[in-house]
């Protein structure tokens, strides 16, 4: 890599969140409104059509497609949800990491007992992010495979750096070598995703887990990069 | 009920979406739209002119969503405001929080959803989606309503002592103490007595024992 980056490495991950939000934002403004829309109107005609006897026929093509917005608007929202950055630059990392644990919970359902001891104010863009995406990716997989109703994150302060556990007493799993190359078709690219990530910054990542002894994720990140 | 119709003012930047809700409402018998707007600025405008009941707000609009809802509580505005958005994130819902809206529906949801969550704003509920009430209940100590023996159980728990002594203690057995800490850790959203006896320390103070309420 050249001297004369224009970028540092860790600004990539900022300029990535950028792109997501706008795309977020296109798919808010159009499609999910027009969804929206479209599912009003057809309740109304729902209404209309209840009341005349002679147009019941009608009914249950008119129900499969009110079902298929429905499910449209339903998945979109999961998308919105998990692509969507909260306000990075504007919230302290404790109240995006609240949001996150609250949208989780929300989505999915299950618990996310969160402990953050002394959040420091002042965090860097990239490791707020960072953090962010990290906890997201764990407690989705944690939903998707360890097939429990809590998961455990604990966030706290050590001098410059930041410690994150993310720990749930599932199926666990057998852990990859994430030091060896990328292989096509590779089954734990989430767990790729946060290695690299934590890397980028010079921080430390720990992954603990075995069939049927639940999953351990510990991270040391610096505070300031 | 024959009561007056709910009164409400529609605030979306989409116009189309405005129509849409505006023909479904027109259809209920105790629901009348009586205004409807496009940006925050003509939604305070509208609200000194016209009296209203709820406010049905996008919180993404134009001179944001949550700007005039800030507005309408710092000026004390007698209005309910239930919340109508596409994001379901938990930054939209902590922000609904923190500005004391009423409702919070996401557009993602049936629009007979929506219908409903009108009518129980109006009536003065507090209508969220479960996890917020959750956290709210986590974080307030919330109205925690548990009962006398539970109570009893929950002061033995905080003190260390084991089931079979709250048993002996209490004069129950150790079943009845079993039962009723599986709903203590339930209704006080705790996993186990480490954590029980830390909320029971927290609170305990501000939520006494039923009896003194």
């Amino acid at each position: 890599m050249s001297e004369k980056a224009y970028f540092s490495t860790p600004d990539i991950l900022t300029i990535t969140e950028e792109e997501l939000s706008r795309i977020v934002l296109d798919i808010h403004d159009g499609p999910v409104q027009y969804l929206f829309t479209a599912l009003t109107l057809l309740t109304t005609i729902q209404d209309k059509i209840a009341e005349d006897p002679a147009q019941q026929a009608l009914m249950p093509d008119v129900a499969r497609v009110a079902m298929l917005l429905e499910l449209s608007l339903y998945e979109i929202k999961f998308f919105l949800g998990a692509f969507r950055s909260p306000g990075f630059r504007r919230r302290s990392l404790a109240s995006i990491i609240q949001g996150l644990a609250l949208q989780h919970e929300e989505a999915t359902n299950t618990i996310v007992e969160l402990y953050i001891e002394d959040a420091p104010e002042q965090v860097d863009l990239p490791v707020k992010i960072i953090i962010y995406r990290l906890i997201q990716e764990a407690l989705a997989n944690a939903y998707r495979h360890a097939g429990v109703e809590v998961v455990y994150v604990r966030l706290w302060r050590e001098d410059d750096w930041i410690w994150l556990e993310v720990k749930d007493y599932g199926k666990g799993f057998q852990t990859p070598d994430l030091d060896s190359p990328l292989q096509e078709g590779e089954e734990h690219i989430g767990l790729r995703g946060m290695y690299e990530r934590v890397r980028l910054v010079n921080g430390e990542f720990h992954l603990e887990s075995q069939p049927g002894q639940g999953a351990r994720i510990l991270v040391k990140v610096p505070i300031h990069v | 009920m024959s009561e007056q119709p709910i009164r409400v003012i529609l605030a979306d930047d989409h116009q189309l979406v405005l129509e849409g809700l505006a023909t479904l409402l027109e259809r209920t018998h105790d629901i009348r739209v009586v205004a409807a707007v496009t940006d925050g600025d003509d939604l305070l405008e509208a609200l000194e002119r016209q009296e209203a009941d709820v406010v049905v707000l996008d919180l993404e609009m134009p001179y944001h969503g949550f700007t005039a809802l800030s507005e309408i509580r710092r000026r004390n505005l007698p209005v309910r405001v239930l919340v109508l958005t596409a994001f379901a994130d938990g930054e939209s819902m902590q922000t609904a929080i923190e500005l004391e809206a009423d409702g919070f529906v996401p557009k993602t949801e049936s629009p007979r959803q929506t219908i409903m969550a009108i009518r129980q704003v109006a009536a003065g509920m507090w209508v969220y989606p479960r996890a917020v009430q959750r956290m709210v209940f986590r974080t307030r100590g919330g109205d925690v309503a548990l009962s006398q023996s539970e109570w009893k159980v929950l002061e033995q728990v905080a003190m260390g002592k084991t089931n079979a002594q709250i048993a002996e203690t209490l004069h129950v057995s150790k079943n009845t103490v079993r039962f009723h800490l599986k709903n203590i850790f339930e209704k006080l959203h705790v996993a186990n007595r480490t954590e029980a006896t830390a909320w029971y320390f927290k609170h305990r103070t501000r939520y006494h024992a039923p009896s003194s309420r």
